[in-house]
């Protein structure tokens, strides 16, 4: 909200700057975001053109006489602007004259003839367009006629206010209306508050022969106020009204449609002003609009309602959507002269979804959004009949018709005082307490400790006991509040487990040379034709978001993978070809009733690796493969001291290439893959070059994050290694050679190391040969040769008869 | 053969001193030393000796044949640090080549930011919780004391997935859950690093951040507590020299809510372009827990009191290394990502 200074010291007579004044407003709670100095603007006055000219030379240029202060001779300026008249008063840049972008203007010659200043646009002074009068929009800026010739223009424009930006909190809805802030500021500072004039009526009335005001839906209609005001005559606003209201960015329009904005700014509630020659009978009826019931509001724009949204007829046509926008068809004309004012409380939360629905978020609208007391709109009605009395519009009635199916109560709260210094670590006195609510005008009611405070109507936000000591907390301002630490009691808490595990990994993969990632936990849902999943894949059952920002982002990431892959293809795409990626992070799995019951999240770990280290002076090149990421997975389970994680083939996962690619398997159960991506995803993705991807399900290795290793004592012997070379058919799976060799061997062989596999000359074609270096050791005895001979023998007898493998 | 021995001593020495080469030193102890060699021959004639002239003989032999051994160890240990040194020397490298490429891994800044806090909170006795990132309306909002007009609650400003669940905004759900847990017990004392969502996305703003959120309820905790807590965390996270500053503020789960500044970290507090003048940087927003959030998680307001508190850890991780530009950490550039 903008807060004209000038408008301020209505009310309260501050005598801070703007920079004090905002820096004592939020450490009190409202927010002062900028502070807006006035422009530099000197030398430029109010004039009156006395008399128009032709210049010979030019087809659009006006050589003006124009008399700049009394009892002196007219100055001559020549302007191109052509909305001049004989007899308008204007602004007149002298020379010498500072505008407000820094112009210098001097006095000169326009195609031979001399000028000596400039008659100003608004623009020109830094008004902002949106805000002039319709007429002053092309050209120069006009005055109203008592304008005083000879003044300085800027003031008398308002430019020389000081405009500080509030950003309010929504509990203090209630500095929306200028008086409140007023409020505010003459409670912290100490000073006098000064109330704007009212004009109370002499009868409120439920109804009269002349009105009749009636509300059909009373839920959403908590008062309506209306009065009449007769004798109108249309015109300007006076200027000091029109600076107000163009500090607040508002346009001004004509003195009844500015009375209701000056309200609305100055005290917070909206009001409305109806032509009511224009209305079909002296009856208001607030109503539900019916489904596809249509009005031309304010901004001749058709709108289409619907029985949500509240309308205000004049018993047989609608005027007004409520709380909104009024009508075309019963707004205030240049010849108006009866007017009904309406000001009236909609609940909140219908105007909001109207304002919504209809795209039309008007001052009103807004204000009504936040919440307004019922007790606003009395005084508001009130100050718009002493503003149309003293500004010579109109005669305000001395009746009014006041709606109000159920009187608003006043709020009383009950605390104890000593929650304050409970609550807040402070040691106020009981006066200093009670100093707080009388500066803030709550009345108090003492029995003891207990208080009973009276909450003036506009302080709607404060409820309850809590909301007194924040009052408490906000006067002194926090600093004034010790700052100490808990007193410690003990307690012994720790980390989640799964956070215990995702901090481990993380710092082991860091270690390990990969570069963590994180990516957003919504994919896109053609991540998943990319991978080539099947239509009944399990990773397609997602979770859609309602409202996506984009179609990228429209589901909840089952897998990580996608993430990864178009990590890896952006930083491809930069030349980032040494690619090491990991991404630890929880994937989203549907519940049975998806749409009540939480999903399952699950954490997982997904890995990438591509490209190549090159070759230095020092190493060859060494590209990633396969069995790099399965020696990384060996690292992060020997990590987590988990011990037979195995690696089964896996030949018909549709994103991994069908031969170079396995399962992760713990316990029996499939904790993940792992594998080169299948060409046709490299494709997919647009991927440059061979990659190698991993996903591990990490909520079944949660539990081993507790393992703790037990140690054995060190042997006393020394192993005995020896070597073993066998000639068996190629087909057979390492692994399974591997399982077949340590079962055959039993207790002692303490390591198993495939050294060499060899194909060619001299090996029969369809056959390999493996060998293999075995480490034995017995923990109680030294073996002897022919022990460990023995055990060779077992175990080439078993490798023969499981893959007829023989000796090389 | 005192004479023998004496002829021998002169030659030995000589031969000895002469030697210039490893390979002559070893031949030198065999010719001398050796079991064929020239003392073991004199000493062969010890048996023609009378028996009193053995002693006196024997340890005369000994003399001689220590002054040689000695001599030659000494020989062979030049040689050997003379044949080193050159070794040495031979065998220098370029110390300045590149080295062997050792792959280097990198923590996210997001991670590196959330183990800073959870460290420093872990100190105070924070356990570290988590809830899910897909969210009941109930914990999400209601029980945090947030209406239903609330313009957080809008379809505008949040990720639905259906009428009552939701991306969740923040990870004050956490708090609740956290609360209903403890079944009434005290103290509550948890930090909670998460994921939140929000539907925003430009240069500032993000679809998804992170925070990390703080809660310590308990018998007589007070906003002084929640100031002490907090300054101790800026002068952790941000140095020594920093300072704190508490502007009210209004969050619908807490009462009296308070906005939290950091003295600038670029000028000190004097005014830069990286405060905007102020001097003061906004970090995270805290307050008293709202009593209807205690009651709502089963706690009386009258006997527990207790402050959380909020802070975006992208916005820390941006002042604290310079981040300009949001997008960049999610942006995953490795060349970006190495910079941690």
């Amino acid at each position: 909200m903008l807060l004209s200074l000038n408008w301020l010291k209505k009310y309260v007579n501050v005598n801070l700057t703007g920079d004090e004044l905002a820096k004592r407003l939020t450490m009190a709670g409202l927010a002062v975001d900028n502070v807006y100095p006035p422009h530099k603007i000197e030398n430029i006055i109010i004039g009156k053109i006395l008399n128009i000219k032709k210049h010979e030379d030019s087809d659009h240029l006006l050589i003006c006489s124009v008399l700049v202060q009394e009892a002196l001779a007219p100055i001559q300026i020549v302007t191109g602007a052509s909305n001049v008249y004989e007899g308008m008063l204007v602004p007149v840049a002298m020379h010498g004259a500072i505008l407000p972008d820094g112009t210098i203007i001097k006095r000169g010659k326009l195609r031979g003839v001399e000028s000596n200043g400039m008659l100003c646009s608004g623009r020109e002074l830094a008004i902002d367009e949106a805000l002039l009068y319709d007429e002053d929009k092309d050209g120069i800026m006009g005055f109203l006629e008592d304008a005083p010739i000879g003044a300085d223009a800027a003031k008398y424009l308002g430019l020389d206010d000081t405009i500080l930006e509030l950003d309010l909190t929504p509990n203090r809805a209630d500095c929306y209306a200028i008086i409140n802030v007023a409020r505010e500021v003459a409670a912290l500072l100490g000073k006098e508050l000064m109330l704007p004039t009212l004009l109370e009526p002499k009868q409120v009335l439920t109804t009269h022969k002349d009105l009749k005001v009636s509300i059909a839906a009373p839920a959403l209609c908590y008062r309506y106020i209306g009065r009449k005001a007769e004798n109108i005559v249309i015109k300007r606003s006076p200027q000091w009204l029109v600076n107000f209201l163009r500090s607040a960015g508002i346009r001004p329009i004509n003195n009844i449609v500015d009375i209701t904005n000056f309200v609305l700014l100055e005290m917070g509630q909206p009001l409305h002003a109806f032509d009511a020659k224009l209305l079909s009978g002296a009856e208001i009826l607030v109503r539900c609009a019916k489904n596809g019931e249509k009005i031309f509001t304010l901004d001749e724009i058709e709108r289409s309602l619907d029985e949500e949204m509240l309308l205000i007829t004049d018993g047989s046509k609608a005027i007004a959507v409520a709380g909104v926008m009024g009508g075309l068809n019963s707004g205030i004309q240049a010849e108006t002269k009866e007017i009904i004012i309406e000001a009236a409380i909609f609940d909140r939360s219908s105007i909001r979804k109207t304002a919504r629905k209809l795209g039309l978020h008007s001052e009103a609208a807004s204000r009504y959004e936040k919440g307004l007391s019922t007790v606003t709109s009395y005084h508001a009605m009130n100050r718009a009949a002493a503003l149309i009395e003293e500004l010579n519009i109109g005669i305000a009635c001395s009746w009014e018709i006041d709606c109000y199916p159920q009187t608003e109560q006043k709020t009383v709260v009950t605390i104890d005082w000593n929650l304050a210094n409970r609550v807040l670590g402070t040691s106020f006195t009981k006066a200093e307490v009670l100093h707080v609510f009388a500066r803030l005008s709550f009345t108090v009611e003492e029995q003891g400790d207990i208080l009973s405070v009276g909450i003036p109507y506009y302080r709607i936000d404060i409820t309850e006991a809590i909301d007194l000591v924040e009052e408490v907390a906000r006067f002194y301002g926090f600093d004034a509040i010790p700052t100490t630490l808990p007193s410690g009691k003990f307690t012994s808490e720790e980390e989640a487990p799964s956070q215990k595990l995702e901090d481990k990994l993380k710092s082991s993969l860091a270690a390990a040379g990969l570069y963590e990632i994180i990516t957003y936990s919504f994919i896109n849902e053609k991540s998943f034709d990319k991978l080539q999943l099947a239509a009944d894949d399990g990773l397609r059952q997602v979770i859609p978001i309602a409202n996506p920002l984009s179609e990228e982002q429209g589901v909840m990431r089952s897998t990580l993978l996608p993430g990864i892959l178009e990590t890896a293809v952006r930083n491809l795409n930069k030349r980032n070809l040494n690619l090491r990626l990991f991404e630890i992070g929880r994937v989203f799995e549907v519940a049975a009733a998806y749409e009540s019951q939480l999903p399952n999240e699950r954490l997982h770990l997904a890995c990438l690796l591509s490209g190549k280290q090159l070759k230095t002076w020092a190493q060859n090149e060494q590209e990633v493969d396969f069995f790099t990421m399965k020696g990384l997975f060996e690292q992060i389970f020997a990590g987590l001291k988990l011990s037979g994680v195995i690696y089964q083939e896996l030949t018909d996962c549709t994103y991994l290439h069908p031969g170079r690619a396995a399962n992760i398997c713990y316990q029996g159960t499939i904790i993940g893959k792992l594998g080169e991506v299948h060409p046709n995803v490299v494709e997919n993705y647009g991927l440059s070059q061979k990659t190698y991807v991993a996903e591990l399900d990490l909520q079944e290795l949660i539990s081993s994050i507790n393992i703790v290793p037990l140690a054995t004592s060190l042997p006393r012997f020394q192993g005995a290694e020896r070597d073993m070379a066998i000639v068996l058919p190629d087909y057979v799976a390492a692994g399974e050679v591997e399982a077949s060799i340590k079962q055959a061997a039993g207790e002692y062989l303490s390591k198993l190391r495939l050294f060499d596999i060899y194909q060619g000359k001299g090996i029969e074609p369809g056959f390999k040969s493996m060998a293999y270096s075995l480490t034995w050791l017995s923990a109680s005895e030294q073996l002897t040769e022919e022990t460990i001979k023995e055990f060779h023998e077992k175990i080439l007898n078993e490798l023969a008869k499981q893959f007829k493998a023989k000796l090389r | 053969m005192r004479e023998q021995l004496t002829e021998l001593r002169k030659s030995a020495l000589e031969q000895l001193q002469k030697a210039n080469q490893l390979e002559m030193l070893n031949e030198l102890k065999i010719q001398l030393l050796g079991k064929k060699g020239e003392l073991t021959q004199i000493l062969r004639g010890m048996g023609k000796l009378a028996q009193e002239e053995r002693p006196l003989m024997g340890s005369l032999v000994n003399e001689v044949r220590d002054e040689i051994e000695a001599l030659l160890n000494k020989k062979m240990e030049d040689f050997q640090q003379a044949q080193l040194a050159q070794q040495l020397v031979k065998e220098k490298i370029d110390v300045t080549l590149p080295s062997k490429d050792i792959e280097k891994g990198y923590k996210h800044p997001i991670t590196i930011i959330i183990d800073e806090i959870k460290e420093i909170f872990a100190g105070m006795g924070f356990a570290v919780a988590e809830g899910p990132e897909i969210e009941l309306d109930y914990y999400n909002f209601e029980l945090l004391n947030i209406p239903k007009e609330h313009p957080a609650r809008d379809m505008q400003d949040s990720f639905y997935i259906s009428k009552e669940m939701l991306l969740r905004t923040h990870t004050s759900p956490v708090q609740a859950r956290v609360m209903q847990s403890k079944n009434g017990k005290l103290p509550v004392k948890v930090i909670a690093p998460g994921k939140v969502f929000r539907r925003d996305d430009d240069a500032t703003h993000s679809p998804m951040f992170h925070q990390v959120e703080g809660l310590l309820i308990d018998e007589n905790i007070t906003l002084a507590d929640l100031k002490g807590i907090l300054l101790l965390f800026a002068k952790r996270m941000f140095g020594a020299e920093r300072e704190i500053r508490l502007r009210p503020s209004f969050f619908p789960f807490t009462e009296p809510s308070a906005e939290v500044d950091i003295s600038c970290m670029a000028c000190g507090g004097t005014g830069c372009r990286l405060c905007k003048q102020t001097g003061w940087i906004e970090v995270l927003g805290s307050g008293m827990v709202h009593p209807n959030v205690l009651r709502m998680s089963g706690y009386d307001p009258e006997k527990a009191t207790g402050f959380a508190f909020g802070m975006g850890v992208e916005r820390i991780a941006m002042l604290k290394y310079g981040i300009e530009d949001m997008r960049l950490l999610f942006d995953n550039d490795v060349r970006f990502l190495q910079q941690f």
